[in-house]
């Protein structure tokens, strides 16, 4: 199988570690990964806007660049839902069908095509999950806390088998960091309201690190982390899974 | 005001907006134990789904088969193109009827026809009976909830206001002593009213009769002390058949707060025979909103409040922020076929997290509508600086080499400029947040530098 | 052109097809062996009471400790004593100083605890269930069913004028949240099961 790595923009602008991890990762678990140089953008920031006109050029780079492998794997549960919701207002060539079926989010990827492998690693700290929405309700990676049904998470399922690791359970499990894309800007006091919840539920439950699989998450829990100056740091499940005694 | 304005207002007062969402998220962790208890949950809900579906793809007949049957009952139908319409027919009743004093229970479709200003201007003294709407209407203000319209009030300040219009002592916001107080203040209103109204939870195709759920007794007291009954519906609150109500009633009250069914759950076939009873029929700009395949699923809505108690924005911003008569989510999809350009603002008050629509007992898909209401609007009222700055974004991000030249500039201007020129009111991020960490360089020259030349 | 012809005209043009089928036969389906317990645990979550009769003379022992000092209407017809002057008013407003209803129901409802009271049951006394201040309900244990569905299919096509599911006393949380039972119907809720 051959596997193109989709590494979301901002991963490769800000967060470059967490794309080495991931390729490193699946390196580790003898998947043949390609990394195509031309990729860009999933083309979110447009279409959340209500530019979904501005973004079929995105789209069609994205379909252009990925067509040829049997998977797309990224670390971003948005980006693999983008893909797989939204690519629906272009054309719906095989290429294109075959790209939205095929891409995977990190974690799902890893438990549901590679058949659930051990990965080694191990991550000697207090770890709060971060559900992040689009990987959660989007692409169902786990149970939602609203629906009725046996709980799992692929997440969890890949965290919990990292040696000695510390999984802590959250107050309020699954609720929104309110990065939302341009709502971090558009609505700028609900959105850090949100993140500082969420950041001081993870600090009342005695976590020292918050991982999740959406960076962009991470990226504005961080954000109010650092302006406050606490006590808590954010690290991206690919960094965890990758990690080595 | 916006939202976004009207929501940073309201975030002035931090301990207030905690307040306001623990609040709020009572009736949602209430709701998650209550549907807990029922392992079909999901298969009810997709029951209730498909049931609305149906009503939507033959409401015509379902109408016109309710009209019928509640003809037969000795029920008068009325039908209403507008608010304006829907004004003057409960006022001509209740003129006809020599009115002076209506009591009224809790009814979202009257608040959206303004209903109570248009009936007082005309001399007619309207009693909003459910403890809730009645502060708000003391208060003056309008519902910031669809079921618990005045959650955004602290006892103190119920306490205060009805010292003020009830003559109460001062009683430090006790809630049995205010609640006593005002059922001696509505009692008496009961007594002497003239007419009673109510809205309609449930109309029934097959019987044509009405469902009112409540959990105070207000619609029943007022509507069986007097000789006139008006209840008022908007049409999508059809339902085919008697028998549907068993999913419906499971799923309301769970929705709203987790409480297995209200404490009456009344169904109005026939009036007594000393008494009128007028079901008043409301378009409202429905049976356009049906026509829109993207978002007429939101007529199916059952106004239990549900994706309210859940939106992590609206307890965030309070229902007053979303300036429409019905806030939240779910007001957020129905308000722009209202008024495209007023409420052009709603879509974008979401993080499009999905939790609505997973609380959601008739799987309106409330998010996946929010995301192509936001198309609409930038199509039909583009905000011109967002559009040129995602035009340009556009092709920025589907050209590999500008994409990176452009990434590499705005990290060495992050790096290199001084903090007062990355760290200032415009600067909307950075406002309360400060930037990621500045990487040396990007994920593409790693890879250039440590694989590429493995594939060769 | 009518309002009713305009509206029905533009619901034609605009409504969407659908060719789904609706089953609630799942619903119906339920083989769980503790409906009483069910029942009971639904009433006091709802802020009602119960009460277990073991027979006629203890149900009247019941009603008369319920009624004791109180004005009372016993629609049941079940109490050995009646209060005098206690003939069935067709005035509603004469009930406003009542304050204790006492009716059979035909039909109790496991999962909530509710029961149905229509105007059969009440003699078309419609007020009586919401303006006292106490209701009691005298409900035979085997009237229970599990669930809202198998309640509609008991009540069935009913030709009663009126009916509601009766599920404990007035209640509001609308002072902040707090729950305060006895808004404006009734203070209690007991149901006596026999």
């Amino acid at each position: 199988m051959k596997v193109g790595l989709f590494i979301p923009c901002y991963i490769d602008q800000f967060y470059p570690q967490v794309g080495v991890a991931t390729l490193e990762l699946l390196e580790k678990l003898n998947v043949e990964v390609c990394y195509p140089q031309q990729q860009t953008c999933c083309g979110q920031p447009m279409a959340n806007s209500g530019f979904e006109c501005f973004s079929k050029d995105s789209y069609s780079h994205f379909v252009r660049n990925f067509k040829s492998f049997d998977a797309i794997v990224t670390p971003s549960g948005s980006c693999a839902y983008h893909v797989r919701h939204h690519f629906d207002i272009i054309g719906q060539s095989e290429e294109v069908s075959h790209v939205r079926n095929n891409t995977y989010e990190l974690c799902d990827f890893i438990t549901n095509v590679l058949g659930d492998p051990e990965v080694g690693a191990s991550f000697p700290h207090k770890v709060g999950i971060h559900q992040s929405c689009h990987g959660l309700r989007g692409l169902r990676l786990g149970k939602s806390s609203e629906t009725v049904g046996e709980p799992f998470s692929f997440i969890h399922s890949q965290l919990t088998k990292v040696k000695e690791i510390e999984l802590v359970a959250l107050g309020r499990g699954d609720e929104c960091c309110g990065f939302g894309g341009t709502f971090a800007i558009a609505e700028e006091a609900v959105s850090v309201k949100m993140g500082k919840d969420r950041v001081n539920d993870h600090i009342a439950q005695g976590v020292e690190v918050v991982t999740g699989g959406d960076m962009s998450c991470l990226m504005h829990m961080e954000g109010i982390i650092k302006r406050n100056k606490l006590a808590i740091r954010v690290v991206h499940v690919a960094e965890i899974l990758n990690s080595q005694n | 005001m916006t939202h976004s304005k009207a929501a940073a207002e309201f975030n002035k007062d931090e301990k207030r907006v905690d307040w306001h969402d623990k609040a709020v998220w009572f009736m949602r962790s209430n709701r998650d134990k209550g549907v807990a208890k029922i392992s079909q949950w999901e298969d009810l809900r997709e029951a209730a789904s498909q049931i609305k579906l149906d009503v939507l793809s033959k409401l015509d007949i379902y109408l016109e088969e309710f009209e019928k049957n509640a003809l037969a009952n000795g029920v008068q139908v009325h039908w209403a193109e507008d608010a304006e319409e829907h004004n003057q027919i409960v006022h001509s009743i209740l003129q006809r009827h020599s009115v002076k004093t209506l009591v009224k229970s809790k009814s979202m479709l009257t608040e959206e026809c303004h209903m109570n200003p248009y009936l007082e201007q005309r001399g007619i003294e309207v009693i909003d009976t459910d403890l809730g709407e009645r502060i708000i209407q003391l208060a003056g203000e309008g519902p910031s909830h669809i079921t618990a319209p005045a959650i955004h009030k602290k006892k103190e300040e119920i306490d205060e206001l009805f010292q003020q219009t009830m003559g109460t002592t001062p009683s430090n916001g006790d809630p049995q002593y205010l609640t006593n107080a005002a059922r001696v203040h509505l009692r008496d209103k009961f007594l002497n009213a003239d007419a009673g109204l109510t809205g309609v939870n449930f109309a029934i195709a097959e019987s044509g009769g009405v469902v009112v759920c409540t959990n105070e007794g207000n619609a029943d007291m007022g509507v069986h002390l007097t000789p006139v009954h008006i209840a008022c519906m908007g049409v999508e609150k059809i339902i085919p058949k008697l028998e549907h109500l068993g999913v419906f009633l499971r799923l309301l009250a769970r929705s709203a707060s987790g409480q297995s069914i209200t404490s009456y759950s009344s169904h109005f076939f026939k009036p007594r025979p000393d008494q009128e009873m007028h079901v008043v029929i409301v378009d409202n700009g429905r049976s356009r909103h049906l026509g829109r395949p993207d978002f007429r699923n939101s007529l199916k809505c059952i106004r239990c409040s549900a994706c309210l108690n859940t939106c992590p924005v609206y307890r965030r911003s309070g229902g007053h922020s979303y300036g429409s008569v019905i806030p939240g989510p779910i007001g957020s999809i129905l308000s722009p076929n209202v008024d495209l350009k007023k409420y052009s603002g709603l879509p974008f008050a979401s993080t499009l997290c999905g939790s609505c629509s997973d609380v959601c007992p008739v799987k309106i898909d409330i998010h996946q509508q929010l995301y192509k209401w936001r198309q609409v609007v930038m199509k039909e009222h583009p905000d011109r600086i967002k559009q040129s700055t995602m035009r340009m974004a556009s092709g920025v991000l589907s050209n590999a080499r500008v994409f990176d030249k452009l990434g590499w500039l705005a990290r060495f201007l992050l790096k290199y400029l001084p903090g007062w020129m990355v760290y200032n009111k415009w600067n909307t991020w950075g406002r309360q947040r400060d930037f990621p960490n500045l990487p040396q360089s990007n994920f593409r020259h790693w890879y250039i530098k440590n694989r590429k030349k493995n594939e060769q | 052109m009518s309002s009713k012809t305009s509206i029905l005209n533009r619901i034609r043009e605009n409504k969407p097809s659908f060719d789904g089928t609706i089953d609630l036969s799942s619903f119906l389906v339920d083989e769980r062996e503790d409906t009483l317990e069910r029942f009971c645990s639904s009433l006091a979550a709802n802020s009602g009471k119960y009460v277990l009769a073991s027979d006629e003379h203890n149900l009247n022992e019941v009603l008369l400790e319920e009624v004791a000092g109180k004005s009372y209407v016993d629609i049941a017809g079940v109490l050995e004593v009646y209060q005098e002057g206690n003939v069935l008013d067709a005035d509603a407003k004469n009930y406003k100083d009542t304050k204790v209803v006492i009716f059979k129901a035909q039909v109790g409802v496991a999962e909530n605890g509710a029961v149905w009271v229509d105007d059969q049951i009440i003699q078309g006394l419609r007020i009586l269930p919401f303006i006292v201040e106490h209701t009691i309900v005298i409900l035979k244990q085997t009237s229970i069913v599990p669930t809202m569905h198998h309640a509609y299919q008991k009540i069935g096509n009913t030709e009663t004028g009126f009916g509601t599911f009766l599920a404990g006393p007035s209640k509001t949380g609308d002072i902040e949240q707090n729950l305060v039972i006895g808004a404006h119907g009734a203070l209690s809720h007991l149901v006596v099961l026999v």
